[in-house]
């Protein structure tokens, strides 16, 4: 047990290492914290601008109702966390797409075969390595939202939803792009099958079907926005956790399936 | 400490190990030969434990691959054709993590990545990163992520390509001196140095192996270039000139 935590802390390491050590890092870095950063702040003037709006009309009609409207959670946290996981959809295949890919091009593979430690083990490390490089990403959008708290009072409970909407996006993002890196030692073809599974499940509820058939609820069901909504709202339904779950495991499963076709074991 | 039982391995149609039995003792240092594409590589990656044979099995270190893979990977050290290597870490930081996952205790861990930056002559690289490294310097990196946790196999493809005659020379006796307390598997298609530092050699040819024996024996009135070339040859059906045998080519 004590030897496969320090198998897997040790891929964690090396994996954040090779994020930081070159430039994928620090474009990733720059391209999430400008979009993010953009949104962030263009749905925070068009809020204001509003607010100073019905603030004259208020006075002017002498109605205080009109500003109850007016929730900051709603109109700027929320669009901008959901943003962010646009932005995602983008940057999780860049962020993915060396993952195992590379360990099969540089024949680094080798040594992880030949050392003693299980595929588990290394999924496990690529994943979390993966997912502590998101949280590094997020990190720096706190700051956003703290602000907000200094100069305004959102309400807490729909921003650490929200927030964990995002995570658990990212965490099936990372498994996608795990499993497309599994089955190919192109970096290329890796980040855009990664790319084209997410968009598939982020667009599929685009498509008109009637409610209330069966394709209705498979696609209600498969489509990751409308789980997202949820939360970003600030309401925890376990089957949106039990769908992000499940998205994940299914993609690790897949990956560890490609993995193991090599005869590792 | 290695034995090898009846190994096969099937790709879909093609045979690449058939039938493959051996023994390596304790303290010896096994040639193991062959030509390009004769189920050298497969037979040494069957023996790490990383790839399942279709049958037959072997003992590593006492364990079996089939059903201790994990126990035989503890034990060993392998240099694969190409070494593994990460280009974007630096020489200390990926010995360093080698000796994480190799599963060496904490407390050793650096006395042990000095030993290995010692003997293969990469103190004055410990701070580069691997990826600006020479041909040279990568393989002797290559070298130090196989021996650093003292296995008690090596398993050694190749060892000394790309190095220069001084760095031959040193690889060489570090692999001699190795073998006092390791069991040394050494691949390499430069004969010379299986005379010089081998005890056995066996010789393997379209996944069979063709010949086995002592080194001085085989060694004792040809040299073992021309053993090896008589040898493949017969099997091919055609008799290549050598260097040094007044054979002219005829086909048989």
């Amino acid at each position: 047990m004590k030897r496969s935590f320090s198998n897997i802390w040790a891929l964690v390491q090396k994996e954040l290492r090779h994020y930081f050590f070159s430039p994928i890092a620090y474009v990733v870095l720059m391209i999430f914290l400008t979009l993010s950063g953009y949104f962030f702040y263009a749905g925070l003037i068009r809020f204001s601008e509003q607010y100073k709006y019905l603030k004259n009309m208020m006075q002017y009609y002498q109605n205080p109702e009109m500003l109850a409207r007016m929730n900051l959670n709603e109109m700027v946290i929320a669009p901008a966390l959901f943003n962010m996981i646009f932005v995602f959809l983008f940057v999780i295949p860049l962020i993915m797409m060396r993952s195992l890919a590379e360990e099969k091009r540089q024949k680094t593979d080798e040594l992880l075969m030949t050392s003693p430690i299980t595929p588990n083990q290394l999924l496990a490390g690529k994943f979390l390595g993966a997912f502590g490089f998101i949280l590094i990403l997020l990190l720096p959008t706190v700051i956003y939202q703290g602000m907000l708290f200094k100069f305004a009072e959102p309400e807490l409970g729909p921003v650490v939803t929200g927030y964990l909407g995002v995570v658990l996006f990212a965490a099936s993002g990372i498994a996608i792009g795990l499993f497309a890196s599994s089955v190919t030692e192109n970096q290329i073809i890796a980040a855009v099958v990664c790319f084209v599974v997410l968009l598939f499940m982020f667009i599929i509820n685009f498509v008109n079907v009637p409610e209330g058939t069966f394709i209705y609820d498979i696609v209600k069901y498969i489509s990751i926005s409308d789980h997202i909504r949820n939360l970003l709202k600030g309401l925890i339904d376990s089957r949106d956790l039990v769908y992000f779950a499940s998205f994940a495991s299914l993609f690790l499963f897949l990956t560890k399936r490609s993995i193991e076709s090599t005869g590792w074991r | 400490m290695i034995e090898a039982r009846k190994l096969s391995k099937v790709y879909g149609e093609i045979r690449a190990v058939e039938d493959i039995s051996f023994r390596v003792e304790k303290g010896e240092i096994l040639g193991f030969l062959g030509p390009n594409g004769a189920g050298k590589t497969t037979t040494m990656r069957i023996l790490t434990g990383a790839l399942r044979p279709s049958s037959g099995t072997a003992v590593v270190a006492g364990f079996d691959v089939l059903d201790q893979p994990l126990e035989v990977k503890k034990r060993i050290g392998y240099l694969p054709e190409t070494p593994p290597l990460y280009e974007d870490l630096n020489v200390t930081f990926f010995l360093k993590f080698v000796t994480k996952i190799k599963g060496v205790p904490s407390q050793e861990r650096n006395d042990r990545i000095s030993w290995a930056l010692e003997r293969c002559g990469l103190k004055e690289v410990s701070k580069r990163l691997i990826g600006n490294l020479s041909k040279g310097y990568k393989q002797r990196v290559g070298l130090a992520q196989a021996i650093i946790n003292r296995p008690d196999v090596l398993i050694l493809d190749e060892p000394t390509v790309g190095l220069d005659p001084r760095q031959i020379r040193e690889i060489r006796e570090l692999i001699q001196e190795l073998s006092k307390d390791h069991t040394i598997i050494l691949s390499t298609h430069i004969l010379p140095e299986v005379t010089m530092i081998c005890n056995r050699v066996t010789i393997i040819n379209r996944g069979k192996i063709v010949l086995e024996g002592e080194v001085s024996a085989l060694t004792k009135d040809k040299t073992l270039e021309e053993v090896f070339v008589d040898l493949i040859s017969k099997e091919e059906g055609v008799r290549l000139p050598t260097e040094s045998s007044s054979v002219t080519y005829t086909q048989s």
